[in-house]
């Protein structure tokens, strides 16, 4: 069940409509139920993977928590499964098991008329970083182990997240699962406001430039002028930041429906003033856990050995480390792994270069160097976007190529005003979050702009719809 | 014993926000729906369309409303794929009619480019209940049979299924709100892939709905050809349908579309019979079943035209068209006068 579908708008009215009416206790058992039949409307081998995976981490979590001596080898029992398993499915998806096998087993024409694939268990790579956070932190007491398998499954499993996030971590979710939830005026205008939000970046915004975006833009870019694959390449960076942005914005609104709310993913990515910014605005929670999981243990263990704090080893170590792993877990694949470099080689120059410079506070410089930061980063972003993209690394030197040789005479139209338009609603909208520094900033204007803008806004959603050539249903970042 | 609090806890008044969003998007979709509503209807704007996924028929179905509105109503209309849409010109036909008959007949081309016979089925249905066309004059050859060719997304189109009965929202609002049909020609004058098509289809259609072919390029080079080994059952099912319609006030008679006497044993599977075995055979058998007539052009009382009428080795170019269409005519009167038909009678 896609989450821009009739169907879903039925299920969560239905999920709401019976939530109200039970009790705390009822409450998580008809959640978890709700969240296992969402789960098992893409396919039953993932709630599977889902109930093994739970059972595996809350008995860890257990046995870690009650501190005995063979607490760091659950630990890491614990984490090796979860990672193992991530492997494995990151790697088949990859289609790297199924290329290896298909080579071990070429003789045999029954094997090759096998269909090999396994199918990357729907939400795993999400949750399964959310068993290893919670692991850690019960290994180091930052949270209780969960004696209550029916809120741990409900934290592994909560269909608002399921399908994309954002990653949560226990010691912040587990409390809400078991506390009296409210959902009052202001719950249901800021989870209404989140949902209509994430409507425009998803269906009007990340649609329009959908259509725009060519489908052979990596496979032939020789057919397309120079202009038009930088352009088309700024295009993609603005889809796939609205497909993602406005896919967290729907499901924390439909969180805040459930008095339960989730942690935000994205702060106007496109205003980072530095690579390191950028990371703390863009897909926040996987940030913040590679920051936490992998950067910053780095950090300590490379302290610990002495390494001093400006050497280069230091500034540039750990954040490549956490890049790659980021590129990792998106994909197997070498453009993948490339894209997750490039963001760590970014932050490493970053680091490297700043230690020589005196420390100015962001709001005492000038207004152009900012500016000029901004614009530096956002174009260092659009250029990682290419590998992101491409799905290949040859594609990757084939683009670049073609951007510098292509004889194309660029076929500049009205045309281009449409995607233009998007772009001019998607700045617009995240100047507006910036200046107030609130992704909600709308709801401070007078009431009778509010409505104006809802209206206009209901009725962009509406004929976005209605109109709509492509599938508006999925999002990019369900494939991961 | 302490109770536990109710998680809703709305207090009223509420939404206000959203009652006056609601309010004003209402107020100001009724003004906009009026005020296209009076502009169409006052000519100051042309009629967008139905808004489906075909351009053609976008393009053609205000065109027939014009016409038939026009002239009171039309007598017979034709439909078929580019090769009737190219072949067929309304004009000449009624000219020529007019002179063997003696009566002013209005026809109109409703060929769509692509047509395969499960969209003719749908298509001629919704043709003869909206406009009760005299005659339906429905040109055919093995293409239309043969794989997916790009017509058939109508299938899926919500006005198409609408019209057939299946109701659907997009569908209703394609057929009553001008609001949404307008902005669906503005997306869809906007949109890469349509613009240029549908460009050169509005300055090529004449009023009574020919797309005129000036080129004239006789060669095997870059002409589809069918390599299949059956060609398709819903297209047959979907001239089944077609034909069905004859007799409920509508005469419907089926024409095969000519071909270049150099592309015939080129065109089903690189041989002849196969053209006979595959599409000539079914199609006739169906068309016997039903008692419709089946105008021949490749055999018997052949329709032939020099190679500077051709636009391509399916297609005929202007010159060409004004031959077939005056033969067709002829065609035509002679199923009248020899009672296969009746039409064109006030």
């Amino acid at each position: 069940m896609q989450i821009i579908s009739w169907q879903f708008v039925v299920f969560v009215l239905v999920v709401l409509a019976v939530y109200y009416l039970l009790p705390r206790r009822g409450q998580n058992i008809w959640l978890l139920t709700a969240s296992i039949g969402f789960l098992a409307t893409w396919n039953v081998y993932s709630v599977v993977v889902l109930v093994v995976t739970v059972l595996v981490n809350y008995y860890a979590g257990r046995k870690i928590w009650r501190g005995d001596v063979k607490q760091k080898k659950w630990l890491w029992l614990g984490i090796g499964v979860n990672l193992a398993a991530l492997f494995f499915f990151r790697f088949e998806s990859s289609g790297y098991l199924e290329r290896a096998i298909r080579a071990l087993l070429s003789l045999s024409d029954l094997v090759n008329s096998f269909e090999m694939r396994i199918l990357l268990p729907v939400g795993f790579s999400y949750y399964c970083l959310q068993a290893i956070s919670y692991l850690v932190d019960v290994a180091q007491k930052q949270c209780k182990a969960s004696t209550n398998l029916v809120d741990f499954a409900l934290y592994m499993a909560y269909f608002p997240r399921m399908l994309s996030g954002p990653i949560e971590r226990a010691r912040s979710f587990l409390p809400l699962l078991s506390t009296q939830r409210v959902v009052d005026n202001e719950a249901i205008s800021r989870g209404f406001t989140r949902i209509i939000i994430g409507l425009v970046r998803k269906v009007v915004i990340a649609g329009i430039l959908s259509g725009y975006i060519a489908k052979d833009l990596f496979s032939s870019p020789a057919s397309y002028s120079t202009l038009e694959l930088i352009f088309q390449v700024f295009l993609y960076a603005v889809w796939v930041y609205n497909d993602f942005a406005g896919y967290t914005c729907i499901v924390r609104g439909i969180s805040d429906f459930l008095g339960i709310p989730l942690s935000p993913n994205f702060n106007t990515p496109y205003f980072a003033h530095s690579f390191t910014d950028f990371w703390n605005r863009w897909h926040i929670s996987l940030s913040y856990w590679l920051r936490d999981y992998i950067f910053f243990p780095l950090s300590r263990h490379l302290l610990r050995r002495k390494v001093n704090p400006r050497s280069a080893i230091y500034l540039a170590v750990p954040p490549l480390a956490a890049m790659l792993a980021s590129g990792l877990w998106h994909n197997f694949g070498a453009y993948m792994i490339f894209w997750g470099l490039l963001h760590g080689i970014f932050q490493a120059l970053e680091k490297l270069s700043a230690r020589r410079k005196p420390v100015v506070k962001w709001e005492d410089r000038p207004l152009y160097k900012r500016l000029a930061s901004i614009a530096l980063v956002f174009l260092g972003v659009v250029l990682t976007w290419i590998p992101f993209a491409s799905g290949s690394l040859s594609r990757v030197g084939g683009f670049m190529k073609a951007v510098f040789t292509s004889t194309v005479i660029p076929d500049i139209t009205t045309l281009w005003l449409i995607p233009f338009f998007a772009i001019t609603i998607n700045f617009g909208l995240d100047l507006l979050q910036y200046r107030h520094n609130d992704e909600l900033a709308i709801r401070r204007w007078p009431v009778f702009a509010q409505s104006a803008l809802l209206a206009i806004a209901l009725l962009a959603i509406l004929v976005s719809f209605l109109g709509s050539q492509t599938a508006l249903a999925s999002f990019v970042y369900q494939g991961f | 014993m302490e109770t536990e609090q109710t998680t809703l806890q709305i207090h009223t008044p509420a939404g206000k926000v959203l009652r006056q969003a609601l309010a004003t998007l209402l107020i100001a979709l009724l003004l906009l729906e009026g005020g296209l509503r009076l502009a169409v209807t006052s000519g100051w704007m042309p009629d967008p369309g139905p808004g489906t996924t075909n351009a053609d028929l976008n393009i053609k179905m205000p065109m027939l409303d014009a016409l038939a509105q026009r002239e009171g109503g039309v007598d017979c209309i034709f439909l078929g794929s580019s090769m009737t849409n190219d072949d067929v010109d309304p004009e000449v036909f009624a000219s020529r009619y007019g002179e063997l008959s003696g009566t002013t007949v209005t026809c109109f081309n409703f060929a769509v480019a692509t047509l395969t016979g499960e969209i003719a089925g749908g298509l001629s249905q919704i043709l003869a209940e909206r406009y009760h066309p005299d005659l339906l004059v429905y040109g055919t050859s093995a293409r239309d049979y043969s794989k997916e060719l790009g017509a058939r997304a109508l299938k899926d189109d919500g006005w198409f299924r609408y019209q057939l009965g299946e109701w659907n929202l997009t569908g209703w609002l394609k057929e009553y709100s001008m609001l949404y049909r307008t902005y669906l020609k503005i997306l869809s004058d906007f949109n890469p892939a349509n613009r240029e098509y549908a460009i050169s289809v509005r300055q090529n259609t004449s009023p009574y709905g020919h797309f005129v072919v000036h080129v004239n390029v006789i060669s095997l080079e870059g002409q589809n050809t069918i390599h299949e080994e059956t060609l398709l059952k819903k297209d047959f099912a979907g001239l089944k349908r077609l034909v069905s319609l004859d007799g409920a006030g509508v005469s419907v008679v089926v024409m095969e579309i000519p071909v270049h006497e150099a592309f015939l044993p080129e065109y089903v599977n690189e041989k002849s019979e196969d053209y006979y075995r595959l599409f000539f055979d079914p199609a006739t058998e169906i068309l016997t079943k039903a008692g419709i007539p089946f105008i021949h052009t490749l055999t018997g009382t052949r329709f032939t035209a020099p190679d500077e009428e051709w636009a391509d080795l399916k297609h005929l170019n202007n010159k060409g068209s004004a031959r077939f269409s005056a033969w067709l005519a002829d065609e035509i009167w002679q199923l009248e006068q020899a009672g296969v038909i009746t039409w064109g009678e006030d």
